[in-house]
């Protein structure tokens, strides 16, 4: 009887299983063997121990990438999930709230690539709107996306605006999480409306901040979509990004071995900064009970 | 006794159904010529496009009962990517249009046929003899064909006369080409007065078809017949980068980079912002369609004295995958679709090509619109389907990453062609080693 449980158990699973197996696992086994091997799709395999590697470590585009990339991540993670607890603290006690939860979430839902479009033209320097609109108050604004300085804030600034309702709605679940009887406490006590929040709100959603801080820095490593459709990494690579770095090795370059390179050390990467988070938010993430 | 059925078991034996459910499974049966036979074509286009393709393809079922195509439009963006992963993979389309890029990496995978032989057997529609030889690049290695070009696309210069006459210019491009004078000076002074005149003088493409029209029209070189970067060695080929740069920088050219995708040179040429875009054939139907819009072609401008100088050359070819059931019968339909006859029935009426086999040369020169269509076909018999760039993968994308910074007035000519030659370089030593 119990074995015939688990045989079913394992069979209604398998849908997912061979999901999982065939576009993730494989994969990435895959790749991590690639990764020390040259390759150009076709042919011969050719092992090259850690020469791939050596390969970017020496190649000026790859640390461009990789600068590039961090730039954005630290444009975005900060100011990104300031604005989210923002508004989550906004929207967390007003009327309407599911109404404005909507329209914040709206952007999350479309495809990157019309978002894209959209704002290749808000952000066109000769007759984009973001600019007539700073030509109004007197202010010329720069060439957004053909400008090597102005185009990752640019990006920046896009995936600010697409990713900020989903950090929104996280945030918001974590306030309502927050018991009431705790402000209540507070304020017999007297704590004025900063300290209640300094006090009670961030301690208690911090389990929320830090689940939505290392969602966001993997994916900010992860950017590829943004720049693929409004820059293409342009102009001269100012937006060229690691994970357009794996695109173009491999789908363009042909160097498989080389492309899988990279997205291991972008694994390593990400895998460390999530670990380093993990070690220090034994220092600030509180979680209850 | 309980068997337990551990992970380590049911993966196993879910692969194997896999595969079992998957098929493995037998030939199928192809060849006789009484029997149906199925071919898959893939090529990328627009809806226009792909009704052009369309034609073609109907034509050639018309005249073979038993034969079945089928049309596959791939989207054009990645449609090099997903040709590669299917030859791969051993599953691709039997027929395909190949991108002159993605030519020499198909021709060294080897899963393409090598067709040189059946062009010239009595069951071909059509022989390697009947296209231009500038036509073959990189289909043709060694004295091998492993594509036939389907049409093609010489880079000339389209002008908007109106833009032109509003800006107080009297002697046109075409009374200047008459006269011997149509050169880089005339066309610098004709873009000044565009520029002065409050209009964008010429939009200038990062493309490097457009690097080496202005190379070639000065008699300049980017690359020997070995396929060595030559750049710093050659003062015809420099120039033309000096010569982009000054224009740039006095506002003569504009940077299509700089313009919004769908706010491009085509539709700012037909809103009168314009005076001269360079492109093949294929704004003509669009061109044309707009009654109010006045233009004409002029070929590229040189600056050697010569009336006209190379200038690069768009173009498609159409491969046979090795893998595919039906070789024969696919070549066969290449054949068609690239002969004469094939090409008529594509590009009769619409025309966003000119034709690249001999003898239908009446489809450009009955054009009514603009005037002197006939600079298309002296534009494809002078000029150069480049072969040496496109060998290096990626290469095409690195230097105009490079020249990129120089057409956005961010990097002077000495500093690009520095750059430029480094990379080139190394990412040529790179693929020689191989």
């Amino acid at each position: 009887m119990r074995k015939n449980n688990t045989f079913w158990g394992y069979f209604f699973l398998t849908p997912q299983l061979i999901g999982l197996l065939a576009f993730s696992l494989i994969p990435l086994g895959f790749a991590l063997v690639l990764s020390f091997m040259q390759w150009d799709g076709f042919g011969e395999k050719t092992f090259v121990g850690l020469g791939n590697f050596i390969g970017q470590f020496q190649d000026k585009v790859f640390w461009k990438a990789l600068w590039n990339t961090t730039l954005y991540t630290i444009l975005t993670i900060p100011i990104g999930v300031t604005i989210s607890l923002l508004l989550a603290l906004a929207l967390n006690k007003i009327k309407g709230k599911e109404l404005y939860r909507v329209f914040f979430f709206m952007p999350v839902v479309t495809s990157s690539v019309s978002i894209g479009v959209i704002w290749m033209w808000i952000l066109n320097g000769d007759f984009g709107i973001l600019n007539q609109f700073l030509a109004s108050i007197g202010i010329q604004g720069p060439h957004w996306l053909t400008d090597t300085k102005w185009v990752m804030v640019s990006i920046a600034m896009l995936s600010i605006w697409w990713q900020v309702g989903y950090n929104m709605v996280i945030f918001l679940a974590g306030l309502q999480g927050v018991s009431n009887s705790y402000y209540e406490a507070a304020e017999i006590d007297g704590a004025s409306k900063f300290q209640k929040f300094r006090h009670i709100t961030l301690p208690l959603i911090s389990p929320t901040t830090f689940f939505v801080s290392i969602m966001s820095i993997i994916g900010s490593f992860q950017v590829f979509d943004q720049a693929f459709v409004m820059t293409s990494g342009g102009p001269a690579k100012a937006s060229y990004t690691l994970v357009y770095h794996v695109y173009q090795t491999g789908f363009q370059n042909f160097k498989w071995g080389a492309s899988s390179a990279v997205a291991m050390i972008l694994f390593v990467i990400i895998l460390i900064f999530t670990l380093i988070q993990f070690r220090v938010s034994k220092r600030w993430v509180h979680y209850e009970g | 006794m309980k068997k337990k059925w551990t992970l380590l078991k049911v993966i196993p034996m879910f692969l194997i159904l896999l595969l079992v459910v998957s098929g493995c499974g037998g030939n199928k049966s192809g060849g006789g010529s009484d029997k149906t036979v199925n071919l898959t074509m893939a090529a990328w286009g627009n809806p226009a496009e792909i009704k052009v393709y369309q034609k073609g393809v109907d034509a050639y079922m018309k005249e073979h009962p038993n034969v079945k195509i089928k049309l596959v439009p791939v989207p054009g963006d990645n449609y090099e990517e997903k040709l590669l992963t299917e030859l791969s993979g051993g599953k691709s389309h039997d027929v395909f249009y190949v991108g002159a890029e993605t030519m020499p990496k198909l021709v060294e995978t080897g899963k393409i046929v090598d067709v040189t032989e059946f062009l010239e057997t009595s069951a071909s529609y059509v022989s390697a003899s009947e296209f231009a030889d500038g036509l073959w690049g990189a289909a043709r290695k060694d004295g091998k064909i492993y594509g036939v070009s389907v049409d093609n696309n010489p880079l000339v210069m389209y002008y908007n006369k109106k833009v032109l006459a509003d800006a107080g210019i009297d002697k046109s491009p075409q009374e200047l080409y008459e006269a011997g004078e149509w050169n880089w000076q005339a066309f610098e002074d004709l873009t000044g007065k565009l520029n002065a005149a409050g209009k964008k003088g010429f939009v200038a493409d990062g493309w490097s078809a457009h690097l080496f029209s202005w190379a070639w029209s000065n008699g300049g070189q980017l690359y020997d017949d070995e396929g060595n970067f030559i750049l710093e060695e050659n003062p015809q080929a420099q120039e033309a980068f000096k010569y982009l740069e000054k224009n740039i920088k006095n506002g003569n050219f504009t940077y299509a980079g700089s313009l919004p995708k769908g706010q491009g040179a085509d539709a700012m040429f037909m809103s009168n912002q314009v005076g001269f875009v360079a492109a093949g054939r294929w704004l003509t139907p669009m061109f044309s369609e707009n009654k109010s819009l006045e233009f004409d072609y002029i070929p590229w401008p040189t600056n050697t004295g010569s009336k006209m100088e190379p200038a690069a050359i768009a173009i498609a070819y159409m491969s046979v995958a090795k893998d595919s059931k039906n070789v024969e019968e696919a070549m066969k339909f290449m054949s068609y679709y690239t002969s004469a006859e094939g090409q008529k029935a594509r590009l009769t009426g619409n025309g966003n090509a000119v034709p690249s086999v001999n003898g239908v040369d009446e489809l450009i020169t009955d054009d009514a619109i603009p005037e002197h269509a006939e600079y298309l076909i002296d534009a494809r018999e002078i000029g150069i389907v480049e072969d040496k760039q496109v060998q290096i993968p990626g290469l095409e994308k690195e230097l105009r990453d490079i020249t990129e910074l120089m057409y956005l007035g961010k990097q002077d000519a000495d500093k690009t062609i520095a750059e430029v030659s480094k990379k080139a370089k190394e990412m040529i030593a790179e693929h020689k080693a191989k």
